[in-house]
């Protein structure tokens, strides 16, 4: 006896509709009701069109209301090449496995030709433009370095800890704080949006700290020492007050014809 | 139809030589002789490894040479071979199907590497750095910005 069997959820109240075979007796439709009505089966086993065992390996990775995240893996890799990978690894780690085959499925079928690998040369790509840009910027404050100029500790450490605060806080805008591997919504929901969802939940659990205390390395050198009594003191607005030493053997011109000007007047 | 035996490198060594010129004058045999020849010792690596005849428009031939069978093993353990059909099915011309197979492979090793988090892991990485590296350019120019208002100071001033 061949039975077709056609589940259909509505959302009204969780109540599920059956719709079968005419040649089911109706006890066993009672049978299917209860069952079904107690333990819907999974995304996995609906789009297979098989019952859902109890010991059913996709069940607690593919539930029910996400039907998009399992096609799109079965598209990419199958649902017997999920089932193998899956049954070798540990349970702990099945479902930060299961997250992200669905999100590599879900790059394959945004990008047919690159997938996930498009992503990653563009991240490369990012990454080096990043680092020439701060090789130049370093070069460029190594400049200020051999001219001799020098500045307030304090000043620069707040200047830097508050660019780095920004810094963090657009990083923070586009890639929230880690919440280890949840895939909240595979199915629907805008590009972009989905994109950052999928791109802030792969962080691994021990992400390094973004604020970092100031380096003064570079300028500790330049910085008098508390004893030295400053030549002068000057305003550097709307900033505070900046106390400004040379070092012995300065040669810096515009400081030298300020301080003679000031001791004239 | 005289049966030659030869061994093998010899007989497919003269039947590439005179593969054009049986073509004019005795087109069907050439044919099944090149046909046979593709069939013993022209498989493509993905026929060898699913062990059935490589037709002569197989799909995954010029992306996966017979040379490099590991290739189509890794790719056919993480995405299986029919998906890999479907997806280069989908693809209509041949250096995306190319590019597609070349994505792919890479795809499959990141994941025989890493079961866990296969090319994700990459991403997330790369993330981390990026992250990083902006942190101290944003640092380095915060450094620049101060520097330079120090050095106008004294300029303005005058």
């Amino acid at each position: 006896m061949h039975i077709l069997c056609h589940l259909h959820s509505q959302k009204r109240g969780g109540v599920l509709l059956l719709s079968l075979d005419r040649q089911l007796s109706a006890t066993k439709r009672r049978r299917w009701k209860m069952a079904s009505s107690s333990n819907s089966p999974c995304a996995a086993c609906k789009f297979l069109r098989r019952k859902c065992q109890p010991e059913c390996v996709f069940a607690p990775y593919f539930p029910p209301d996400q039907p998009q995240k399992f096609s799109n893996v079965h598209k990419v890799f199958g649902a017997s090449n999920v089932t193998k990978l899956l049954n070798e690894l540990h349970p702990s780690q099945r479902e930060d496995a299961v997250n992200s085959l669905a999100y590599e499925a879900d790059m394959r079928l945004r990008d047919p030709v690159y997938g996930c690998v498009g992503v990653i040369s563009l991240l490369q790509h990012q990454l080096r433009q990043l680092q020439m840009d701060l090789s130049c910027a370093k070069s460029e404050l190594s400049k200020y370095q051999n001219l001799g100029i020098t500045g307030h500790a304090g000043l620069i450490a707040a200047a830097a800890a508050a660019a780095t605060a920004t810094a963090t806080t657009h990083h923070h805008h586009h890639h929230p704080q880690n919440l280890g591997i949840n895939l909240i919504g595979a199915g629907g929901g805008g590009g972009g949006g989905r994109d950052h969802h999928y791109h802030h939940q792969f962080f691994p659990r021990d992400q390094q700290q973004v604020m970092r205390s100031f380096d003064s390395g570079i300028l500790d050198s330049l910085v008098s020492s508390s004893n030295q009594e400053p030549l002068l003191e000057m305003t550097a607005a709307p900033l505070t007050p900046l106390r400004v030493s040379l070092p012995q053997g300065s040669t810096l011109k515009g400081f030298t014809i300020w301080i003679i000007r000031k001791k004239n007047s | 139809m005289a049966l030659v035996y030869l061994p093998l490198e010899i007989l497919i060594g003269f039947l590439l030589q005179e593969q054009e010129r049986l073509r004019e004058s005795f087109e069907f045999f050439s044919l099944d002789f090149v046909y046979i020849l593709r069939m013993i010792s022209g498989r493509c690596a993905a026929c060898k490894y699913l062990r059935r005849r490589c037709p002569s428009d197989c799909i995954f031939s010029p992306y996966f040479p017979s040379n490099n069978p590991q290739r189509f093993a890794c790719v056919h353990r993480i995405h299986g071979a029919c998906n890999v059909a479907k997806m280069l099915q989908q693809l209509p011309a041949e250096h995306l199907r190319a590019e597609a197979a070349n994505s792919l492979y890479y795809e499959a090793q990141c994941r025989t590497r890493d079961p866990v988090y296969g090319c994700v892991g990459i991403i997330s990485s790369l993330h981390q750095q990026i992250h990083s590296v902006e942190s101290q350019l944003a640092k380095t120019k915060a450094e620049i910005a101060v520097l330079d208002s120090l050095a106008q100071q004294p300029a303005q001033i005058q």
